[in-house]
């Protein structure tokens, strides 16, 4: 081995960084003492991920990041920040990593923030000629904290983002009230600064201070609108570019205007139907919609026009019933698709949640797929979908029940060992009352106990009888061995039972054996 | 997505100790420093490798055709979870040598541009020094005895970083 060379000591500083990027930045720091080679690379380290789980139970996290940065080397810059804040970390020291990233040239930059004060985006950060990639996501356990409900992070001017490609802004606030830039009628958008822009993403946004919504973008590719809300009424798209377009509206009702002529992918979901127009999507070849209120079916019919060119084309069951029970509408159009290669209907709703289930209308059917005679048409019902849930859920409810069962046996007889102890040391009756409540209390017990067993066996027959015969029969013997095994179980409570009243019995008449003796009575 | 080597244009690479190796473009692709090479046409026919033993050569040749051969991601969003995860059971099994060969396949691989291949052998030197001591991951990575510290160094280098530890 001697005469081996050091090969990784050799090795150029950014494969050394590699290395080090999968050990984590504690573990490098360690590193140091491992030769003069080693001595002080953690310094110059330009991929800083602090999102690794371990942090949280040293110091705190954001005590750590304020060190590490005051003694990295400062001349060095930082490709990639990934971070990730959990309850104690401090919004000072938020805005401190972001004033770092953008005066070493980031590039990229993630952010999980969990916020107990509102703050801003640095103007440093929103001005940065080297950003890339910006992602901010709130920390899921952040939805229970109630002090974090009241904090935003809010983005209050353009951003000036070169060379931004990629952005994800999740459960921020975009204020724009104020901002004559923004406000004022030949707006472009908060984000038309952003020249490079490819893919953006806004979740759970809240928007303020704008009556239109504008994303305008030449290079923009792929947009995602979910759940954003706000003093808006209409979205505003002009896209050359946009290949992916992904829509959830959830209860809101927005008017769309859409200019993107290479569209290839559009998904949208929403409780009204999607209120489009357009200036033509010739080039659409997938659409998933999924209309989930009472839409109209004349809405429907106007959408589909703007989508003719689509090849894949999913729709739930409810905006075919929507249509089923307008056949007279449908029946005076054409079908508007000449290309369609695959049609997919399946449904939202669970069987239970519609009263009246409309039949999808041969008319409908005709409708969507007359001009596309070789389309492959796959339709989905509800009853399929209930019965794969149910083929999933019968045998993981037979397991728990048998888990409760098993426990219940072992504490039964548990119960009964110790009373035939009692029996045996032939303890005394202490008060006629307490003897009572002894066994009220373990009839109760086991009475619960025993309806507790029946109601999920009852659960479990439900769901299994309504399967199809096929899967019903092999769920057969697991469901009988566990009726066999809580009728041992359930006797053996009544054996409980039993041996309480006889004992309770015997205690009783040896009392009243006592009592009889009037001569011998305690003075 | 088969390559018929038939028709297929071939590409022969030679060692430093001169051995040859012939491949099919495709799977020489994998390098972007030879594709640069092919693409501003100074390859010859016979591209000489002098610092790439024919050990490591024929090791990274095994990895280069194993991931020519599998369909890429950006081909099919959704691309059959099958070949994901026989991809990934080659890689582990691949990286199951020492760590000379693995410290040569990561030079070469860097001399190449293989960036799998660099991630896969920075990833597998990584698994192997996670949580070892200094004294453990010295004698992994046969470390320089000129390069060590002195222990009046090391210790200031302890005392240095204790802030990260507390």
């Amino acid at each position: 081995m001697n005469d081996e060379i050091d090969r990784l000591s050799n090795l150029p500083d950014d494969l050394i960084h590699r290395i080090l990027s999968f050990l984590g930045i504690k573990c490098a720091i360690k590193l140091s003492a491992l030769s003069s080679r080693w001595r002080y690379i953690w310094t110059l380290m330009p991929y800083l991920d602090f999102s690794v789980k371990n942090f949280a139970g040293s110091t705190s996290l954001s005590k750590f990041v304020t060190n590490f940065l005051s003694r990295r080397n400062n001349l060095v810059e930082v490709v990639s920040i990934k971070l990730h804040c959990y309850r104690d970390f401090s919004p000072g020291s938020l805005r401190q990593i972001m004033i770092y990233a953008s005066s070493h040239n980031i590039q990229q930059l993630d952010i999980v923030y969990f916020l107990s004060d509102s703050i801003k985006f640095p103007l440093p950060l929103i001005r940065s000629e080297s950003l890339k990639h910006l992602s901010f996501k709130k920390e899921p356990e952040s939805r229970y904290s109630n002090n974090c409900k009241r904090s935003v992070l809010a983005l209050t001017s353009t951003l000036e983002l070169p060379a931004l490609a990629t952005l994800y802004l999740h459960d921020t606030t975009l204020c724009c009230d104020g901002n004559e830039d923004i406000n004022s009628d030949t707006n472009i958008g908060l984000f038309s600064k952003c020249a490079n822009l490819k893919t953006l993403t806004l979740k759970s946004c809240k928007v303020t201070g704008l009556n239109r919504l504008n994303i305008c973008h030449p290079l923009l590719s792929n947009l995602t609108v979910e759940d954003v809300q706000g003093s808006f009424n209409d979205v505003n798209v002009v896209a050359p570019q946009l290949k992916n377009l992904t829509i959830d509206n959830g209860l809101k009702k927005y008017q769309y205007l859409i200019s993107a002529p290479g569209l290839v992918s559009l998904l949208y979901k929403g409780h009204h139907c999607l209120d489009l127009s357009t200036d033509g999507i010739h080039l659409l070849e997938k659409a998933d919609l999924c209309v989930t209120g009472n839409a109209s079916a004349l809405k429907i019919v106007c959408l589909f026009q703007h989508l003719q060119s689509v090849k894949f084309l999913t729709l739930n069951l409810e905006i075919v019933e929507i249509l089923s029970s307008h056949v007279k509408l449908i029946s005076s159009q054409v079908s508007p698709f000449a290309n369609l290669k695959c049609l997919h209907i399946y449904p939202v709703k669970k069987p239970s949640e519609v009263q009246n289930a409309v039949k999808m209308s041969t008319k409908v059917e005709d409708y969507l797929l007359d001009n596309s005679p070789n389309a492959t048409f796959r339709m989905v019902s509800r009853e399929e979908i209930e019965d794969k849930e149910n083929t999933k859920r019968a045998p993981r409810l037979m397991e728990n029940l048998r888990v409760k069962l098993k426990h219940e046996k072992k504490k039964t007889e548990k119960r009964i060992r110790k009373v035939e102890d009692q029996l045996q040391y032939g303890e005394s009756m202490i008060s006629v009352k307490r003897c009572w409540q002894g066994l009220n209390r373990e009839i109760e017990d086991g009475k619960r106990t025993t309806e507790d067993i029946v109601g999920d066996l009852m659960q479990i027959k439900n769901i299994v009888t309504k399967l199809p015969p096929s899967k019903r029969d092999g769920m057969q013997p697991c469901f009988s061995s566990l009726c066999a095994m809580a009728d041992i179980v359930v006797k053996r409570i009544m054996d409980l039972v039993k041996i309480l009243c006889d004992m309770k019995e015997s205690q009783l008449s040896g009392y009243f054996y006592e009592l009889s003796a009037l001569s011998e009575s305690s003075p | 997505m088969s390559t018929s080597s038939s028709s297929s244009k071939k590409i022969v690479l030679k060692s430093a100790d001169n051995e040859t190796f012939e491949i099919d473009e495709i799977v020489a692709l994998e390098s972007q420093a030879i594709k640069n090479m092919i693409e501003d046409e100074c390859a010859d026919n016979v591209i000489p490798l002098g610092n790439i033993d024919s050990k490591t050569l024929s090791k990274i040749i095994e990895y280069c055709k194993k991931h020519a051969e599998s369909p890429k991601k950006d081909d099919n969003a959704d691309i059959d979870e099958k070949a994901v995860e026989d991809l990934k059971s080659f890689d582990a099994e691949f990286a199951k040598v020492d760590m000379p060969l693995i410290q040569d396949i990561l030079m070469a691989a860097n001399f190449l541009n293989i960036d799998n291949l660099i991630g896969l052998m920075c990833r597998t030197i990584a698994d192997r020094i996670k949580g070892k001591t200094p004294e453990e991951i010295r004698k992994i990575l046969n470390i320089n005895k000129n390069d060590l510290l002195s222990p009046e160094q090391e210790a200031k280098a302890r005392e240095e970083n204790s802030w990260a530890f507390d």
